[in-house]
């Protein structure tokens, strides 16, 4: 009682919140609006779809709200009000990092309070303002795997994906937002559909291009790249064209030696790793000084000689690295030097840089 | 707990005195056991059943359940039909489920008069006929937003509940025109009735309900899409004791109707047409000329609704203490000065977006003489033409309570403050923000680094 008199335009607020998110299906974004100084007029805009809210009353409404849901949580007899939902709608814009209110929608999904597919909207609502936020994350996988939607069908996981490569792209080192997605490429495995990790490699081969200093994609890339080169049949929906890779690393010469029954699969998870190798040169190439791309190459390498652990392709591995230290000595001095000392204790491959 | 007792169906037998007579049991055990057992027990030997039943009468639910724990014999007493004429089980709505009512009707039996099973989603036709069945004597019965019920429901009452004064059945979406006709055959004693948000209601189950309940005196239909102006005047013209009408959202209603409720029915009391924008100033002329005892007016949302409605209204409506005009977006200032004249009671009168009003409307409402006295809720949140000067004249209404000011863009901090310093008690609904307590911006300083704090 005390906080509603204290600000009771809290209550109202809120309510236009919740009546926005209720009427819009196509709602598409959140954000404050930095504003200190404070009309009498709605500190609510929508505008195009896009619903904001100015700073100078965030503090009062969280407050209010906050101290609603807690008295709200204490009582003992759960009873799923509007108000309730209205409550958790603005405190959960404002600050999803707090899982007990997340934990309270869960609640009202499993009550029937609440639909599935409008949770999924409002959470990805939510993202827009805060796309690292892990707690909006697992609430979205929650509701897949509890409210048991087939995960089968394509269009969802799409979507999801979608949803976690905007989150990625509206936030530097979105790790949050790839473990997402790779949740769903996962999931897409455990029911057979190699046809996803296919469309992700290729989908994450533009974005990391586009984004050379951000490790998260390239970690969600290695992620992938164990799974194609664990799993034959994830290779079978790649475009790829592993055999020129095979050719540029393995001269001719050579490549009769390396020869094994098992060629055809060998060939191909190499080929792959390959690509990737040549791929991540291109952009250290074009792209000077970011350390994730070296990081990101240590592993390719890493991976290689793991797979096929041979002296043949140890010092393939090791002319190629030397080609590569030497070109690119001038300009990316420390990064070389600490890639051919990694190449020294991680794998016992000398590199003589001249 | 209380729910396990209700979902019982016989008394729970009690075992334990059996036990208690095992030979190697010691003599004082026994003897304490024994003044347990129900007729030794002092409460028991001290109260005559009947005294104990008018004491469980007085307990609620949750109570009641708890004492038929007690005992066998207490058992019989609290779960006696006598104790249960009264029954709310909005609280319990998501627990009820068909057994629980089956169980009650068979104990209530011919006791029961009140039933709210408000919000009991799962209850559906099955439970609530054996329910009819049993207790003939219903007069109220609140079904709700008991979504699963149809018309089987309404035609069991209409078999076994005569008496039946008032039926909720708001919310009940599979509920069609059958319904009514049934209650219309069955019941012709029934004084109220909501129908509210039931989309399968049409003009025609209206009708049979004006037709077979002329004693009506409360009617609800909010939402109602599909009511039309034959209905209402078909209810005006037959239930002519008519005092409660609430139409919130009938957008289908015309002038014709509400000039037949006010021809017919003198003794309306409460009146609500929110959102009903086909109507005009013709409905507030007549029934300024029948309804004198109007007390409420909500008419939110009749755009079409001027000057001249409320001037008429005024005249002869003089016991008028709420008015709801949000949105009356073409009354002017004159209204108010006409409602200061005409309607001394007025307690709460909504303003809200009523873009025309100025400070010079509310200098006349605040001279009135429900000013001073009865004057307590004001909303003028959208009235971008009203400036502090209003504040300054509410200050003689001594009973204000709250007033909303949301959006009105010329009230500023200050002509709020001077209301407050008049009135302390007086509730202001604006977006301003509250003023931050001191302690946030006297310790301010201490947040910077002691570096910066040196500086």
């Amino acid at each position: 009682m005390d906080v509603d008199n204290n600000f009771p335009a809290a209550k109202r607020i809120i309510t236009e919140i919740q009546n926005i998110i209720n009427k819009d299906p196509k709602l598409k974004e959140f954000d404050l609006i930095i504003q200190p100084e404070n009309q009498n007029k709605s500190p609510v805009i929508y505008r195009d779809h896009c619903l904001g809210l100015e700073s100078w009353c965030v503090r009062h409404v969280y407050k209010y709200v906050y101290q609603r849901l807690i008295t709200i949580r204490k009582q003992l007899k759960r009873q799923a009000s509007n108000e309730t939902i209205t409550l958790l709608t603005s405190a959960l814009l404002v600050n999803p990092e707090v899982t007990t209110f997340w934990n309270m929608r869960r609640e009202l999904i499993i009550d029937g309070c609440l639909k599935p597919n409008d949770e999924l909207k409002f959470s990805a609502i939510v993202l827009t303002f805060k796309p690292k936020c892990a707690e909006i994350f697992n609430y979205r996988r929650w509701i897949f795997s509890s409210i048991s939607k087939s995960l089968s069908s394509t269009d969802i996981v799409l979507n999801e994906l979608s949803v976690g490569l905007t989150a990625a792209s509206r936030y530097p080192s979105n790790y949050n937002a790839w473990n997402h997605c790779f949740w769903f490429v996962q999931k897409s495995l455990e029911n057979e559909n190699f046809s996803l990790i296919a469309q992700q490699w290729e989908m994450s081969k533009v974005w990391c291009r586009e984004h050379v200093s951000d490790h998260s994609c390239m970690q969600y890339r290695q992620r992938l790249l164990k799974c194609l080169v664990a799993d034959k049949r994830c290779l079978q929906h790649l475009e790829c064209c592993a055999s020129k890779s095979l050719l540029k690393f393995f001269n001719s010469d050579e490549r009769p030696k390396l020869m094994r029954p098992s060629e055809d699969y060998f060939s191909e998870t190499i080929g792959v790793t390959l690509d990737e190798l040549y791929f991540n040169e291109d952009l250290i190439v074009t792209y000077q000084s970011h350390e994730s791309l070296w990081n990101h190459r240590r592993f390719l390498c890493y991976l290689l000689v793991n797979i096929y652990n041979t002296d043949c392709i140890k010092e393939v591995l090791m002319n190629n690295e030397k080609r590569i230290c030497t070109n690119l000595l001038k300009g990316n001095e420390l990064y070389v030097k600490k890639h051919v000392l990694w190449f020294q204790t991680a794998l016992c491959i000398p590199i003589k840089l001249p | 707990m209380a729910m396990e007792t209700l979902t019982r169906d016989v008394p729970s037998s009690m075992h334990h005195h059996n036990n208690s007579s095992v030979s190697n049991m010691k003599h004082s055990y026994v003897q304490l056991s024994k003044t347990c057992l129900d007729e030794d027990a002092q409460i028991n030997k001290k109260l005559p059943k009947e005294l104990l039943l008018r004491i469980f009468s007085y307990l609620d639910v949750v109570s009641l359940c708890r004492c038929a724990q007690v005992s066998r014999s207490w058992n019989v007493l609290a779960l006696d039909g006598s104790n249960w004429q009264k029954i709310d089980l909005f609280d319990f709505q998501t627990d009820v489920e068909g057994p629980v009512i089956e169980n009650i009707s068979h104990r209530c039996g011919g006791f029961l008069r009140q039933i709210s099973l408000r919000g009991c989603q799962s209850v559906g036709d099955g439970s609530l006929k054996t329910l009819a069945q049993c207790c003939n004597y219903i007069e109220y019965i609140n079904l709700n937003g008991c979504k699963r019920i149809t018309d089987s429901t309404s035609q069991s009452l209409s078999q076994y509940c005569k008496k039946l004064l008032s039926l909720d059945i708001g919310s009940c979406s599979m509920v069609t025109d059958l319904s009514l006709k049934a209650i219309s055959d069955g019941c012709p004693n029934l004084t109220s009735v909501n129908i509210s948000w039931c989309d399968g209601i049409t003009e025609n189950g209206v009708e049979a309900l004006a037709h077979g309940c002329p004693k009506l005196k409360s009617f609800i239909s909010k939402g109602c899409t599909r009511m039309t102006t034959r209905a209402i005047s078909c209810l005006a013209q037959h239930c002519v004791k008519l005092e409660l009408i609430n139409l919130h959202g009938c957008n289908n209603i015309e002038d014709e109707a509400v000039i037949k409720l006010a021809n017919n029915c003198n003794s309306l009391k409460y009146i609500c047409f929110a959102n009903c924008s086909l109507l005009t100033d013709n409905c507030l002329v007549a029934l300024s000329e029948q309804c004198y005892q109007l007390n409420t007016l909500e008419v939110a949302g009749c755009s079409q609704f001027t000057d001249i409605g409320f001037l008429a209204l005024s005249k002869t409506c003089h016991l008028l203490e709420k008015m709801d005009l949000e949105e009356c977006v073409f009354i002017t200032d004159s209204t108010l000065f006409h409602l200061a004249m005409g309607c001394p009671r007025l307690e709460y009168l909504s303003l809200s977006h009523c873009e025309l009003i100025t400070d010079e409307g509310i200098r006349h409402l605040s001279t009135s003489a429900c000013a001073s006295e009865h004057l307590a809720v004001l909303e003028l949140d959208n009235c971008p033409l009203i400036t502090d000067a209003s504040l300054d004249h509410l200050i003689n209404c001594h009973n204000l309570q709250r007033i909303m000011l949301y959006d009105c863009q010329l009230i500023t901090r200050n002509g709020i403050k001077r209301l407050r310093t008049h009135s302390p008690n007086i509730n202001v609904h604006a977006y301003f923000a509250p003023v931050t307590p001191p302690p946030s911006t006297g310790n301010s300083r201490q947040h910077y680094c002691r570096c910066c704090a040196i500086l």
